[in-house]
Order: C-alpha cells, then structure tokens, then sequence
C-alpha cells in the first residue's frame, strides 16, 4: 500500500478516500435493502458501480505492477492483497450479477424482463455476507494507508481549521 | 484515451465473469431441475403492508392523531433498527481488522524492540 500512496498525487489520494467513503456508506446502505426500501437498494448499487470503476482506476498501476510480478518475485502482504481484491472483485460481480437477475424495480423499469433463475436469491445473499467479510478483510489489510490518509486529509485540515480560528479569537 | 481503454478492460472483465456466473448458475439449474421434476416456487415471504391492510371506515380526527403518531413511532423504529443493523455490519468488519491489525501492530513493535536491543 505504501507503493501506492508514493505512486498517486496528492489529489488522486484525496479522490480515492472519498470515492471510498461513498462506497462504503452505500454499501451499509445496501446490506439492508428491507429499511431502505427495494427502489433505493437497486438504483443505489448500480449507480456505485461508477465509484467502483473510478476506484479500480486509481489503484490501476499497483494492479497492473502486481499482476507483472506476480509469479515472480512479491511480498507475502501484496500477494495475499493481490488474491483477496480477485476474490473481492468475483464476490462483488456474483452480487451484482444475482442482484440484476432478481431485480423487481430497476430493470422493470428500464423495461427488461429477465426469466426467475435457479437460486439467484440466495446466491445474491450468500455473496452479500461473504462481500462483508472480504470488505473486512480488505479493510484490515488496507489499515494504515485508511489511518494516514484520514489524518493528513481530514483529521489535519479541521485541527488546522480549530488551531486557526482559536488564534483569531485570542487576537481579538 | 488511456482511461478509456483501462474502463473497457474492466468492462471486458467483469462482463466476462458474469457471463460464466449466469452460464453456471443456469446450466445447474436446469440439471438439477431435471433431476427434480418440476421446479419448486421460490419462496417469497408476503409484504408486511399487504398481509395487514384491511378495508376501513372513514378516518376521523382521532384517527388521524393516531396515524400522526404511529407513522413518528414507525419512523423512529425504523431508525433503531437500521443503526442496529448497520452496527451489527461495521462490528463484524471491525472484529476483522482489530483480528489481522493488532497482531501485526504487535510483532511489529516486538521486532523493532529486539533490533534495538544490544
């Protein structure tokens, strides 16, 4: 991860923590489709499909550097990263791809009609609680860019804010 | 236009994959259907609104009063339920990290200390 953070520009960092923080509040949102309602589950996820891609985007050059090296030399970290965001990607298709086959509202609406599958259901919530658990897994393992990324773009610029205002207030 | 090109090789990608999960899942479907006989309904537990909803009378004043109340009652359900909910999400996922980020802050701190050592 610290490959990746001396790789992005500032901007591109600041971009992808914001980019994450939507995904995940839109995936807490998502887990509970039955206080959300159906309309908003469905509309929501398809439209994070977006965020996911701008996410993917961000982290291209550490995929593609990974991918060159990874029957080469690596780091047990960066493989073991490497193999769990496969299994993320997978699990997030298998949830997006049982999600539009029981669709009841977004693909009604776009005037599609899709045939009842073999068990999409229970496969749309099987992958939905193993997603938590890789999102977990992915977390954890992604710990100190989160920590350092939060300090110096968010926790830094209010301190600054507070320090700044409290000083003007002394002043006068 | 490199952009473009990284956008369409994930689209390729996660195309791709689906296509092989609708193909699996389906191609199972029909064998064990097969195997089966007639495929079963898949269950679908009845809306909560629409196993209740009975034909009334006219609202009254009284009524009304009470569906003021019920729907802030229904609403503040809701809400608890969802942070619960929701909490329950972020406390598997923080088991998670505390699980791999401690032991690794740990042997981390332990290696440092032993290198420092003479």
């Amino acid at each position: 991860m610290t490959e990746e953070v001396s790789k992005n520009t500032a901007s591109q960092t600041k971009t992808k923590l914001w980019v994450d923080i939507l995904i995940f509040i839109v995936f807490l949102i998502a887990m509970e489709p039955h206080l959300s309602g159906l309309a908003i589950h469905e509309w929501l996820t398809l439209s994070v499909l977006s965020a996911m891609t701008v996410h993917l985007l961000l982290s291209w050059d550490w995929i593609t550097e990974i991918t060159r090296r990874f029957l080469g030399k690596l780091g047990t970290q960066n493989r073991i990263n490497y193999v769990l965001n496969w299994l993320l990607f997978i699990d997030g298709t298998l949830l997006m791809v049982s999600g539009v086959m029981i669709s009841e509202v977004a693909l009604p609406f776009l005037g599609i009609q899709l045939p009842p599958g073999f068990g999409w259901r229970r496969l749309h919530d099987l992958s939905a609680n193993f997603c938590l658990l890789l999102l977990g897994l992915h977390t954890a393992l992604h710990w100190n860019w989160i920590v350092n990324t939060f300090a110096r773009y968010i926790f830094q610029p209010i301190f600054r804010l507070l320090t700044s205002r409290a000083e003007k207030g002394s002043r006068l | 236009m490199k952009t473009l090109g990284r956008i369409l090789v994930i689209f390729v990608v996660f195309n791709s994959l689906a296509a092989s999960m609708i193909l699996a899942v389906n191609t199972l479907g029909m064998v064990l259907s097969d195997s089966r006989g007639d495929p079963r309904p898949e269950f679908r537990p009845p809306d909560e609104g629409e196993a209740e909803r009975e034909v009334g009378e006219d609202n009254d004043e009284e009524d009304e009063a009470q569906n003021d109340r019920g729907f802030l009652l229904n609403i503040l359900y809701m809400g608890a339920r969802w942070t619960l909910s929701t909490g329950k999400n972020v406390f598997v996922m923080g088991i998670l990290v505390l699980a791999i980020v401690l032991p690794r802050s740990f042997f981390r701190k332990k290696k440092k200390t032993s290198a420092g050592s003479p």
